[in-house]
Order: structure tokens, then C-alpha cells, then sequence
């Protein structure tokens, strides 16, 4: 007996032993887990920094953007992490508010490809680094005359079926709940209620549904104007494509941050720096499916078929944290009558 | 005197470990309340627990989630019992017939598949573009699984094969004798369930509907999957957002602490109703024999109460399977990481089965001396203290992951490197997650075998570890294989948990699936869905012939 207690023992610890680093100064960045991934944008990132900065890029990947900012929240000033990056404009109110940020001192004026409707980026401790829009997405070969507003979308028949997330889980499903809001302002509730017999039903996560999406049990799910692109590069399918909505969309802007605490900030600033610059820049859309932010970047040709939305909404970050409560409670009371 | 000092150390070992979880679980709620105030939650300093609790959730909102998730939960616990019986008695009474070892093989695995997973598997049969719709081409009318009747379908599909796992035993126990005199008194089939069957399977009944009423009521996921939308609701929607999108604490535990308390009253009401008296005469397992007192007409009965499983368990597990078989698949099994996720898995689960192996023995061991006549008369207490070893272990199951995991963060961070502990709070954790089950599979056959053996062995002074050496391990080791196989399996890896721990370091089998789909790359994650059942597969096996060799014995 004693004999395989100590066979067992010995698996265990030998599978548990963590892997010592180098002495070059070690850059942290707190990401989401598909950006870091192996199929990320992650290890290209890594390899392009390394480069030129004589220092080793650790990426750790945690489970959501939300996640990243609980994360760093929660270690306070003694975090590991020089940069905070995949936070979106949805949490950045909150973020800055925990006064663990730096201001970021990079000159964006000028430089960045985001729709004019967003104005000038005067953040000062995040910098943004690639965006997209939210978007009915569909199969046209299930749907061939797609809605192309919200009001469309409504007086669909109720076959049509839709399928979307949770605000109170999902970025995307947040991302849905400000975009009516943006649309409808008051009138929000009854949207929602009016929504609600199209519903397949709601996802805890982007996944659940895109899933439920891929396997017919939705026609349509909401996720990003730009996943067609995915599709059409990364597949070589062409049937699936983003409803343009005449109301405008809603967008998303993902965002980095250096952290006050960060024991390196110089190299820290550095990354940020590159990070906007064409290479990295150019790395993004093909392995995170959004838009780059800055106008130096290379858009690969699938994305050229993808939607153009002549509007484009994005509540200031102080918006969202004042309104988020009550919006997230009509959400639930118009879908559950 | 040893009769009495015996059992008193067995019954304080059980209670220390059923108390010490406890007040682990309560302390991660606990913790939440008093976070240092270097973590920059976002409440206001005077924020009380009761105000932050009402700023997150109002009361209407609270009492409605309360309300639908014990609905929920009722029907669910309701309607896995009701089909488990016949269930479990057709596939006792059958053990001859062709492929029954790989159905309960089959249906075992949706215990063990991630929720979502297996919510896929059932949708693959029942959904919209499933198989049967598309068997009747159109003609089943507006049929729609999402609502409360597909989360409780999903709900059933997960935990009828645990209570058929628990009452199956317990039906091959039952003296050959009886069927016998059953037959030769020619009694229906009605009189003989109702003098033979359910007397030796209702002692059961209370502790599994506690555990599934508890897995529901907190079960989270796949409830807004099949939903349909919010109407459908659990509170640890409400908890989970509270943590992860408002980073309010205080209002997390406050929550975490009306689930608690409500499920308190839930297991008190159960263990009221039925886990309060020692159980009944039991005797150990006999090798299941083919039976001739059946007719033809409980012929044609089982084959219907199979083919109901098959349609509602088996051919959604096997519908995994069969999306996982794709050219992804060759993918898969070419990545590094898929080795590193398994090899980690491969850790957690098996340090996890030995731990919860060992713990819910020392439980179960407990229980079995409260329980036998001649044990608990000499203990004050006796009912109090099986009902807190019968019930309260189901209590683990209500601490939401996220706050155990958030928990875990906050008090581990005072104590160095945080990623170095993630291997410890994955094991933890699912320790919580499974002991109950483990319990549940263990405590009614080790009260049976020391019924029949524990008053000729006290009398002729074989006792201690000698005696669980000799006696105990060997005559329990298929159980103990069991209760081995199926915590390797349900702790493959947590995902709750790991959120905030993950690094590249440590990544487990869920989270590459996790990271798969987040990539859009749907056949990768099915086919990974497919090998973590045969992953799991194994490690079931594994569980099991580790356990029962270290229990003496040959495994059979």
C-alpha cells in the first residue's frame, strides 16, 4: 500500500513543478486567456517585442476582460502585472476609479483608425488597441432577407429566431444592452419585451450561443461584425455574414493600461508604444477578428466584404458605471414578461 | 470499555471532517466580508452587509430568483427520482442482457461531462436542428426545449444516472429468497415493488434528493442555456455577476449567505423527513444473478424504461461522441498543450480522488457507528450527529465556485506567489465538489457491512486498523473503486475555480476546452469535448483499480 502512495506521490509532484525564468527584466501583462492563447494574438505579440527589448514578455491569461480587472483588484499595489491589457471601454471607469493606473503619456491624436463618431480619445490611462462592432450575425444560407434595424428585427416573424448572452456574464450580452439603450434611450423596456418571444434563449457566455448558433438551434446570434472574417480567412466559408442595422451599432474598444504599481515602467510605456505601431498593430485582426486602432495597420482583404456601419455608438465609460444597475434591471424585467 | 471508546473515535474523526469543510466553506463567505482593505472592491466604506446586499439585487428580484430556482429544483429532483426507479430496478434485474454494462457505462459519463457539454449533447437530440425534429421532418409541431421543462430535462439527463449508481446496489442486495416468495405468491408487479423494491431503496431517497435539489438550485450555466431567457433563474447568476462585473464583495457573500441559509432549511426539511432514523437491516452486495420470476410483461416493461433512458441520457452522451469524431480531432491530439492540460488533470484528479476517497470513509465510517443499535446507544447525540454527517455534507455544494475562488485569492495572497497555489485550491475545491457524492455512494454500503460483521468481530477483538485492513477495506473495495473512479472523473478540473489562478504553468482539460471555443474553433472543442469523456473514461477505471488494489484484493 505504502509502495503506491509513494508511486503516486512522485507522478504528482513530478507534474507540478513550475519552470524557472531567465534573468532578463520579465514585462507581466494580464490579458484575457484568448488573447495570450496559442491561437492568439499572444505568442506573435511576444515574438515582436522580444525582439528589440531584451527582456522576456510573460502574458497571462485570464478567463474574461472582466476577469483581468478583478484579478488586478484584487492584488492591489502588489500585483505582478506591469500592464493590464483586453480591459474594454465598458470597465474602464471602474478601472481607473481603483487608482491603480498610470497615465499612459502616449500621444494618440492622430494616430488612430476608430469611426468618427467616437471622437477624439482622451483617455488618459488606457490606450486603445483594436475594436469592433456588435452585430446580429447570420447564416444566409438559413436566412436570406436578414433584418436591418431593430424595429425590423421586431416585426420579424417570431420563426426568426435569435439567441444572445447575459449582461450580467458577458461582455457581448452588455454590449447588447447598451447598444439598445443607445438606440432606444427610455424606450429600452419595451424593446426588450418585444424581443423576448424571439428568443431562443441566453447564454451565460459569447461561446454558449455562437455554438448554439453554429449548430441551427438559432438563426441569428449577436456577436461581432467582424466574426464573417473569421469564417471567410481562417475556413474558407463564405455563407455566414453581420446584419448592417440602419439604427447604427454599438461598439466595442479593447484597451491597455499600465499599472502604478509596475516596477518597470519605462519598458512597460515601450510595449504600449509598440503596441500601437504597424507591426503589432498588423498582427491583430487575423488572430483576435477585430479592427486595429491605429491607421498605420495593414486590414487584411476578408475584411474588406465586412459590413460599414454608417453610425456608430459608444457610451463614455462614467455612462455605463452610473447606468449599468438600472439598464441590467429593465433588461430583465422586459425579457421575463 | 472498547465497545464504547471504538465507535466515540470513529464518530469524533466523522465529525471533525464534516465540520472542518464547513467552516472552510463558511470562512471563503466570510472572507469576502472582512477583505483587507487593500482590495479595491467597489463599495462605499460605510456600505453595511445588508445595504450592499439590497444596492445588488432588490428584494422583489430576490424572492423571485428564490422562488423560480426552487421551483426548478423541485421538479428536477422530483422527476430524476421518479424515472431513477424503474430505471434502476429494469437494469438490476437485467444484468444478461446484451449491452447493459456499456448503457450504464454511457450513462454514468453525463455525470461527468461539463454541463455545457452535455447541454450540447442533449440539444443534438432534442434541439431545434436535432434528431428528433428532424426525424419527424416538421411534423412535431412548434416543439421547443427551452424553458423550464428543457432545464429540467438537462437536469434529469445528469442526475438519474447517480441515483440508478446508488440504488442499483442496494437492489442486487436484496435477498434472492425474496424474489423467490414474490414469485411463488404470485404477486403483480405493483405489490411487488411496493414490498420489495422500494422498502430497500427509500431509505436512500432523502440524501439524493437534498444533493440533486442542492445541484440544481445552485446549477447556473446551463440553466440560462436552456432557460430561454431570464424569466429561468438561479441567484448564483446574481452572485457570480456580483464578484466578477461589480467586484461588490460584500454583496456576494450577502447573497452567498441567503443560499445558504435557504439550503440549510432545505437539507433540515429533507433530513426531517427522512435522514434523522438509522437506516434499516442491509446487507452487503451479492454478485448480481439472472432472476426467474419475471414475465413477459415486466419484459416489455424494462425495454420500455430503457429505451426512455436511452433516448434521455444515452444518445445525448453518444451525440458528443459522435461531433468529437472530426478531422479536428488529429489537431487536437498533435498539441503540446493538450498533453500539459491532461498531465494536470491527471494530477488533480487523482490527488483529489485519494483525498476524497479517504475522507468520505472516515465520514461514512462515522455514520455507519451512529447508525447500528448496539453502537449509538452508548453516544449522546446520535440523530443530531447523522443528520449533521448526512446533510451538512451536502452544504458544500451551495458555496458558489467564484466566491470560493475569490476567497482562495484573498486570504492566499498574504502567503507569496498566488499561481503556486493553484494546484492546492483546484484539489480543494473539488474536494467540496465531490465529497458529497462520495458520501452519498459510500455511507449506506458500509453501514450494511458492518451490520454483518460488527458484533462478531468486536466480540472476538478484531478491531482497529487491523480490522479495516482485514475486514472492512476488502468488503467495501468495489465501492471504494467506485466512489475512487467517479471523483477522478467529476474533478478532471474546475473551471469556477481556476478563473482567477490560471497561468500558463497550470492549465487543466476544461480550460483548454474553455480556450478552444473562445477561438471560434468549434470542431477542436468537440473533438476535445469527445476525448475528455475518454479521458474521463479512464480516469474512472483508473480510480477504480488503484482503490480496490489498495484495498486488498483483486478488483472484479
Amino acid at each position: 500500500m505504502l509502495k503506491y502512495i509513494t508511486i503516486m506521490a512522485m507522478v504528482i509532484a513530478s507534474f507540478t513543478q513550475i519552470a524557472k525564468a531567465d534573468d532578463k527584466p520579465e514585462l507581466v501583462i494580464y490579458t484575457y486567456d484568448s488573447f495570450a492563447g496559442e491561437w492568439g494574438p499572444g505568442p506573435q505579440i511576444k515574438a515582436e517585442f522580444e525582439k528589440t527589448c531584451n527582456c522576456t514578455v510573460t502574458f497571462v491569461g485570464l478567463d474574461s476582460s472582466v476577469g483581468i480587472l478583478g484579478r488586478i483588484q484584487l492584488e492591489g499595489a502588489s500585483s505582478k502585472a506591469d500592464i493590464a491589457l483586453g480591459l474594454d471601454t465598458s470597465l474602464t471607469s471602474i478601472a481607473a476609479e481603483t487608482g491603480l493606473f498610470a497615465e499612459h503619456t502616449l500621444e494618440t491624436r492622430g494616430k488612430l483608425a476608430l469611426p468618427a463618431d467616437v471622437g477624439y480619445w482622451d483617455d488618459k490611462h488606457f490606450v486603445p488597441f483594436d475594436w469592433g462592432y456588435f452585430a446580429f450575425n447570420y447564416d444566409t444560407k438559413r436566412v436570406s432577407t436578414p433584418p436591418s434595424s431593430f424595429e425590423e428585427l421586431i416585426a420579424a416573424d417570431n420563426d426568426l429566431k435569435i439567441v444572445i448572452q447575459d449582461p450580467r456574464t458577458s461582455t457581448p450580452g452588455l454590449g447588447l444592452m447598451l447598444w439598445v439603450n443607445a438606440v432606444y434611450g427610455d424606450k429600452a423596456p419595451e424593446i426588450w419585451a418585444k424581443l423576448a418571444p424571439k428568443l431562443v434563449t441566453v447564454t451565460k457566455g459569447w461561446w454558449d450561443s455562437y455554438s448554439m448558433f453554429l449548430e441551427g438551434e438559432a438563426d441569428m446570434v449577436l456577436s461581432y461584425s467582424t466574426s464573417p472574417a473569421y469564417h471567410l480567412i481562417a475556413e474558407g466559408k463564405d455563407h455566414y455574414a453581420a446584419a448592417p442595422f440602419t439604427d447604427g451599432h454599438y461598439m466595442q474598444v479593447e484597451v491597455a493600461g499600465v499599472l502604478k504599481s509596475s516596477k518597470k515602467p519605462a519598458l512597460a510605456r515601450l510595449f504600449l508604444q509598440k503596441l500601437m505601431e504597424k507591426e503589432m498593430q498588423s498582427i491583430l485582426p487575423t488572430t483576435n477578428w477585430m479592427y486595429p486602432a491605429a491607421k498605420s495597420a495593414d486590414v487584411p482583404e476578408g475584411f474588406g466584404g465586412l459590413i460599414q456601419p454608417e453610425k456608430s455608438f459608444l457610451f463614455s465609460p462614467e455612462v455605463v458605471a452610473t447606468n449599468r444597475d438600472a439598464w441590467t434591471k429593465t433588461w430583465v424585467d422586459g425579457l421575463s414578461q | 470499555m472498547t465497545m464504547s471508546i471504538y465507535p466515540r473515535q470513529t464518530v469524533m474523526a466523522a465529525m471533525v471532517v464534516a465540520v472542518v469543510l464547513l467552516l472552510f466553506g463558511l470562512g471563503a463567505i466570510a472572507s469576502l466580508i472582512v477583505a483587507p482593505s487593500t482590495i479595491q472592491t467597489n463599495m462605499t466604506a460605510d456600505q453595511s452587509l445588508w445595504s450592499a446586499l439590497i444596492g445588488a439585487i432588490d428584494r422583489s428580484r430576490l424572492l423571485y430568483s428564490l422562488k423560480n430556482a426552487g421551483l426548478q429544483a423541485s421538479l428536477s429532483v422530483i422527476f430524476s427520482i421518479v424515472i431513477a426507479i424503474p430505471a434502476a430496478i429494469a437494469v438490476a434485474r437485467r444484468p444478461d442482457w446484451l449491452g447493459i454494462k456499456g448503457l450504464v457505462m454511457v450513462i454514468s459519463l453525463a455525470m461527468v461531462l461539463p454541463s455545457t457539454v452535455a447541454a450540447m449533447g442533449l440539444l443534438a437530440v432534442w434541439g431545434r436542428n436535432g434528431m428528433v425534429a428532424s426525424l419527424c421532418g416538421g411534423g412535431c409541431g412548434d416543439m421547443s426545449i427551452y424553458g423550464l421543462h428543457g432545464v429540467v430535462i438537462a437536469h434529469m439527463m445528469l442526475n438519474v444516472p447517480l441515483v440508478m449508481r446508488v440504488m442499483i446496489p442496494l437492489l442486487n442486495a436484496v435477498h434472492q429468497s425474496k424474489w423467490r416468495n414474490a414469485a411463488l405468491l404470485g404477486l403483480s408487479p405493483w405489490e411487488r415493488f411496493r414490498h420489495i423494491e422500494w422498502p430497500a431503496i427509500r431509505g436512500v431517497i432523502p440524501g439524493l434528493a437534498s444533493l440533486i435539489f442542492m445541484l440544481c438550485f445552485t446549477s447556473f450555466a446551463l440553466v440560462l442555456m436552456l432557460g430561454g431567457g431570464p424569466k429561468v433563474t438561479t441567484l448564483e447568476v446574481e452572485i457570480y455577476s456580483a464578484v466578477r462585473f461589480e467586484f461588490n464583495l460584500l454583496a456576494a457573500a450577502g447573497l452567498s449567505l441567503i443560499q445558504f441559509a435557504f439550503m440549510a432549511l432545505v437539507v433540515a426539511s429533507f433530513a426531517f423527513w427522512g435522514g434523522w432514523h438509522a437506516s434499516g437491516d442491509l446487507r452487503s452486495l451479492t454478485n448480481p444473478l439472472p432472476r426467474h420470476d419475471l414475465g413477459a410483461t415486466d419484459r416489455l416493461w424494462d425495454m420500455l424504461v430503457m429505451g426512455g433512458i436511452i433516448l434521455l441520457v444515452a444518445l445525448p452522451v453518444v451525440m458528443v461522441g459522435i461531433r468529437g469524431l472530426n478531422m479536428d480531432l488529429l489537431t487536437l491530439l498533435k498539441r503540446p498543450q493538450f498533453y500539459d492540460a491532461a498531465k494536470a488533470s491527471f494530477s488533480v484528479a487523482m490527488t483529489t480522488s485519494f483525498l476524497v476517497t479517504g475522507l468520505s470513509l472516515i465520514m461514512a465510517y462515522g455514520k455507519a457507528s451512529l447508525s447500528l443499535s448496539h453502537r449509538h446507544r452508548a453516544l449522546p447525540f446520535a440523530g443530531l450527529m447523522r443528520v449533521v454527517l448526512d446533510q451538512g455534507v451536502l452544504l458544500y455544494l451551495v458555496i458558489p465556485s467564484v466566491v470560493l475562488g475569490t476567497a482562495a485569492f484573498i486570504v492566499l495572497r498574504g502567503w507569496g506567489d498566488v499561481f503556486g497555489y493553484a494546484f492546492a485550491v483546484v484539489v480543494m475545491a473539488n474536494t467540496l465538489l465531490t465529497l458529497p457524492f462520495a458520501y452519498r455512494l459510500l455511507e449506506r454500503r458500509l453501514t450494511g457491512i458492518l451490520a454483518q460483521h460488527d458484533r462478531l468481530s468486536l466480540q472476538l477483538g478484531v478491531m482497529g486498523w487491523h480490522r479495516l485492513k482485514i475486514l472492512t477495506l476488502p468488503a467495501l473495495r468495489y465501492d471504494l473503486g467506485l466512489v475512487a473512479g467517479l471523483t477522478a472523473a467529476l474533478s478532471i478540473g474546475d473551471l469556477g475555480v481556476i478563473a482567477l489562478f490560471a497561468s500558463a504553468d497550470f492549465r487543466t482539460l476544461p480550460w483548454l476546452l474553455y480556450q478552444l471555443s473562445g477561438k471560434y474553433a468549434a470542431d477542436e472543442a468537440a473533438a476535445l469535448a469527445f476525448v475528455l469523456m475518454l479521458v474521463t473514461i479512464t480516469f474512472f477505471w483508473l480510480g477504480r483499480v488503484v482503490i480496490s488494489r489498495l484495498c486488498g484484493g483483486r478488483y472484479a
